[in-house]
């Protein structure tokens, strides 16, 4: 929960069964608002018609524009300056470091661990709030 | 967290082991088109790192570990031969794997 109602996520991940379990562990966990997007597209779609979510989740290897695009081109709209973007991958190869480049805040390795995904999206969330207030 | 909360989260698994079934019908038609198609190799790719991370966070490590050895065969170089060998057991392996999960208890 925010200050301002329940945590609001954005997840894009090509694979189905990944956008669901996340949505399922979000909603227990961190009683999160999640909506979920198949490609980076979609998303970008979905992004022009609302406001910016509270936190952003990306898978990287995905058809058409990957994970580390999709954050670079996020982060040069004003709007998404203050969105902490978390990668989430299977590749764990020099993943953090080309994250960190795109303009991402942290990365979780697929697989993850269901516990922790709340736990470090909110880490994430108190770190950007804390570096850009 | 409540047994009930967690509740249809049994239903997401479930639906998990249909569309892993589902997969290795689309892994044997990838693996058929190694011989002839100069792109299948790459798709082949993704479609491993993506089975293996799925796998791996339902908690299938017999299915996260055969993807992961066999996108290493493929980055090692292996001939479309040995590939094929490869996704035809995988394949079988996910097949057999979602069997299992959705027989009636």
């Amino acid at each position: 929960m925010t200050a301002s109602g329940p945590v609001r996520v954005l997840c894009v991940d090509d694979d189905v069964s990944i956008r669901v379990l996340v949505k399922a562990v979000l909603e227990r966990t961190i009683q999160a608002n999640v909506e979920v997007a198949e490609s980076a597209e979609a998303a970008l779609e979905l992004l022009a018609e609302g406001s910016p979510p509270d936190v952003l989740i990306l898978d990287i290897m995905m058809p058409g524009i990957d994970g580390y695009e999709l954050c670079k081109q996020l982060r040069l709209d004003v709007r998404y300056h203050r969105v902490p973007i978390v990668f989430l991958s299977a590749n764990n190869d020099s993943v953090l470091s080309r994250a960190r480049d795109a303009g991402g805040d942290d990365f979780i390795p697929k697989p993850f661990a269901a516990a922790e995904l709340g736990k470090r999206l909110m880490e994430a969330i108190a770190r950007r709030r804390e570096a850009t207030s | 967290v409540s047994r009930e909360a967690w509740g249809d989260l049994e239903e997401i698994m479930l639906a998990y082991f249909v569309r892993l079934g589902e997969e290795a019908v689309l892994l044997r038609q990838l693996v058929s088109r190694l011989a002839t198609e100069a792109d299948a190799k790459d798709e082949l790719r993704r479609f491993l790192h993506r089975v293996a991370g799925t796998a791996g966070t339902y908690e299938v490590s017999s299915v996260f570990e055969a993807a992961k050895n066999l996108e290493r065969t493929l980055h090692g170089g292996a001939s479309d031969k040995e590939l094929a060998g490869g996704g035809s057991a995988l394949a079988t392996l996910m097949e057999e794997t979602s069997r299992q999960k959705l027989l009636p208890a």
